[in-house]
């Protein structure tokens, strides 16, 4: 299988789907002449041409009320921001009238976007910068939350988004768009609202997502070594969640650790350690604890910047509680 | 100006529930802190106990005899000689009788680690609830050891220890929530057998078991506290504990000798029983490992030869210790287990002084009828040696056949901690000491 790198997976998604589909089209600050922020779209302007892969002005708001107009009149964009964090300014119109259109026109207008971007902290890019804003959008009804930690999942759930008729939220992390992972040549598909195990065990399972999965991978590594063996499930998708594939997992091993990037209250792991409560109260050995970013703003210094963000020893640290070790 | 409800204390680790034997003092009397207020019998003996509060004693709610759940109000004090409780007593009787169905109902279901009748806060009205120790203080615990600690009530069972608790039919009443010290926790159940603890009484009415039978021809027999004590450590003993038996005939002709030399002499007497003791103690300090108990994870082995010696009384049986057996003389030894006896007949033996012993000796030797028998173990310990009688037997020595005075004797083992050829040996080396007696006394 080829080894593909992160940004270069999505690249090919979109490709993919563009060739297949002559609807799909990518609009955002940047995506068309520089070949994107992050270069997700290089090479998609000379493919497909201005009409298909469209420049904007730095207008979130307006790009994409444009984008959920276009959706509702049969066309599916994909508007790239070049960071999550400037989504705020859009938020009205993503919550407000991409999430509920199709519930206020009594479904005679579905709203097929997809809205795709870095988020999440990077390397001191400071608090404005860093919003983890997963729970934000997985609270309101109507949208999907996509959030994949490896190549393969990044494709496979992109192509997925763009053929889905709903609004789609897909979360990247700028630390991860240098990833390098096998993707197939074959064309494949990832179910929406399908989890992976990304490494078994027995003894402690903890789920992770985005860049928290590589650092769940490193604890498992490092937790082996003292004989303890840590499940790390990725639900791939936030919303909606393959809380089954935690729960058989909790189920076998009686303990979660719940790693987020994002702060603790009202956060993604509670909402996974709510869930497992209700659903396995019976299987579990400790409560389940959750790791996640201190409650504050992300700091810019470097040094408090990586003592706010959770990290490999924080999780290491929370499997061995859940044992009593 | 306050009002201090006194509760039955627990007294012993085992101790759910005890009676009043009998009140020293009486309503009206001003109680010192330390003053000997009651003797409270308990599952094994009766102890006199001592109040840590001072004030009036103004009512007597349980009489001498009445018996109660451990944390029952007993008595009323107050700071005052007249100043009025009853709001006070009202209210704390009041909370006794409301925990009273919640417990009913957690019986119900089967719940054996969360019933709680104590009533743990401060009642109401600004009365306390009084703190007593025993006059004679329990005795230390033996880390690791021990079937439940005094804050059984309290004690937490995470969901997933309690579920596989359930599928094992282990009871967490008799679990140490070693791990966390606080919370019965996965690790400390999955280490522990099928059946673990279990000792609930088949319950309901009727004879489980038989059919057709009139009511009229059965009698129910109350379980007193020791009938039921001694039926719960032994189904605890006997429940999933692999147990290996030896068998050993011993000729006592010699030591039957001996022992009439040394009881010869002016106001001496050596019973067969110390001269065992005495050789037990010896052989367990030759081999150490007999001398421990398994603990989940660890086996916990005593430092101290300390030997439980099974004595009948008419409730039943409890176990006082010789302790040092090993180091101590015959006389010695026989003065011991003489003053234990006597005080185990008249129900007076202190805490320390039948619990924490580290191997038992049952001896049914005084039956002649008794060729052999087998011993349950007593937990925590992990041998015990049944002691039977001693019968005159036909042996041949190079041909000829000669006559020889014989006791069998038969050890149990917990065979998690003692193997077959470690028990093997200590019968060896209690056969030689037995054999010859000499080596006992020099």
């Amino acid at each position: 299988m080829p080894i593909t790198e992160f940004r270069q997976a999505l690249n090919q998604a979109l490709e993919e789907e563009m060739i297949r589909d002559e609807k799909v089209y990518i609009m955002g600050e940047e995506v068309a002449e520089y070949n994107g922020a992050y270069k997700v779209t290089k090479g998609l302007l000379d493919k497909f041409g201005e009409k298909r892969v469209r420049d904007t002005p730095i207008t979130e708001a307006g790009f994409t009320g444009l984008g959920i107009g276009s959706a509702m009149m049969g066309l599916r964009p994909v508007v790239e921001y070049m960071s999550w964090n400037f989504s705020l300014v859009a938020i009205d119109q993503i919550i407000s009238n991409a999430a509920k259109m199709y519930y206020m026109t009594g479904g005679q207008f579905s709203v097929p976007i997809v809205m795709r971007g870095a988020s999440g902290a990077a390397a001191q890019v400071s608090c404005q910068h860093s919003h983890n804003l997963e729970s934000f959008y997985a609270h309101i009804p109507g949208l999907i939350v996509m959030a994949p930690s490896t190549p393969y999942d990044a494709k496979g759930l992109l192509k997925a988004a763009i053929r889905n008729d709903n609004p789609v939220i897909f979360l990247e992390n700028e630390m991860l768009y240098g990833d390098m992972g096998e993707v197939p040549e074959e064309e494949y598909l990832i179910e929406i609202g399908k989890g992976d195990i990304k490494r078994e065990g027995t003894d402690v399972t903890i789920c992770a997502h985005l860049r928290q999965v590589g650092f769940a991978l490193e604890a498992a590594e490092i937790l082996a070594k003292e004989g303890i063996s840590a499940e790390v499930v990725d639900p791939r998708t936030i919303k909606p969640l393959d809380i089954d594939l935690i729960a058989d997992s909790v189920r076998k091993t009686k303990r979660l650790v719940v790693a987020e990037e994002g702060h603790k209250f009202c956060g993604f792991g509670s909402e996974v350690s709510a869930l497992i409560h209700e659903m396995c109260f019976d299987d579990l050995d400790h409560p389940v604890i959750r790791v996640s970013q201190g409650e504050n703003p992300l700091p810019y210094a470097k040094n408090i910047e990586a003592a706010s963000l959770p990290d490999v020893q924080d999780i290491v640290a929370a499997a061995k509680k859940s044992l009593y070790k | 100006m306050s009002t201090i409800m006194i509760t039955l204390p627990s007294l012993s680790p085992t101790m759910t529930e005890g009676t009043i034997a009998e009140w020293k003092v009486k309503p009206g009397d001003e109680i010192e802190s330390g003053q000997v207020i009651a003797s409270i019998a308990t599952d094994k003996s009766t102890v006199d106990y001592e109040s840590l509060e001072e004030g009036f004693l103004r009512e007597i709610i349980l009489e001498a005899g009445g018996a109660g759940p451990v944390g029952k109000v007993i008595a009323v004090f107050t700071e005052e000689a007249d100043e009025d409780y009853s709001a006070d007593l009202e209210a704390a009787l009041a909370e006794e009788t409301a925990a009273e169905p919640e417990e009913e109902a957690q019986e119900e279901s089967s719940d054996t680690t969360t019933a709680s009748s104590a009533p743990k806060a401060p009642v109401s009205g600004g009365a306390v609830t009084a703190t007593i120790v025993p006059v004679s203080a329990p005795p230390a615990e033996i880390p690791g050891v021990g079937s439940l600690s005094p804050s059984a009530q309290d004690i937490k069972v995470s969901p997933a220890a309690r579920k596989l608790a359930e599928a094992k039919r282990i009871n967490l009443a008799a679990v140490k929530p070693a791990t966390t010290g606080d919370r019965i926790v996965l690790n400390d159940i999955e280490t522990l057998p099928n059946g673990y603890g279990a000792s609930e009484a088949q319950s309901g009415s009727g004879l489980v078991g038989y059919v057709n039978r009139a009511s009229e021809s059965l009698t129910d027999i109350p379980l007193t506290q020791m009938r039921q004590a001694i039926a719960n450590r032994m189904v605890q003993a006997s429940a999933g504990v692999p147990v290996i038996y030896l068998t050993t005939k011993i000729e006592m002709d010699r030591l039957m000798d001996l022992r009439a030399q040394i009881n010869s002499m002016e106001g001496v007497r050596i019973s067969i029983n110390d001269f065992i003791v005495k050789a037990c103690g010896l052989s367990l300090a030759k081999f150490p490992a007999m001398n421990g108990a398994f603990q989940g994870d660890k086996i916990v082995q005593f430092n101290d030869v300390d030997i439980s010696v099974a004595v009948s009384i008419p409730d039943g049986l409890i176990t006082p210790i010789v302790r040092s057996a090993d180091s101590k003389g015959l006389a010695s030894i026989s003065k011991d287990v003489k003053s234990l006896v006597g005080k185990a007949r008249s129900n007076s033996l202190s805490p320390e002084e039948y619990q924490g012993g580290s191997f038992t000796i049952s001896n049914l030797g005084m039956f002649g009828a008794v060729d052999s028998f087998t011993a349950i173990l007593n937990p925590p310990q992990s041998a015990i040696l049944a002691v039977a009688g001693t019968q005159e037997e036909l042996k041949l020595v190079n041909g000829e056949v000669k006559s020889a005075k014989v006791c069998k004797m038969t050890i149990t083992c917990d065979h998690r901690v003692i193997d077959g050829a470690l028990a093997a040996e200590f019968m060896n080396a209690l056969k030689d000491y037995l054999e010859t007696p000499a080596k006992l006394i020099v």
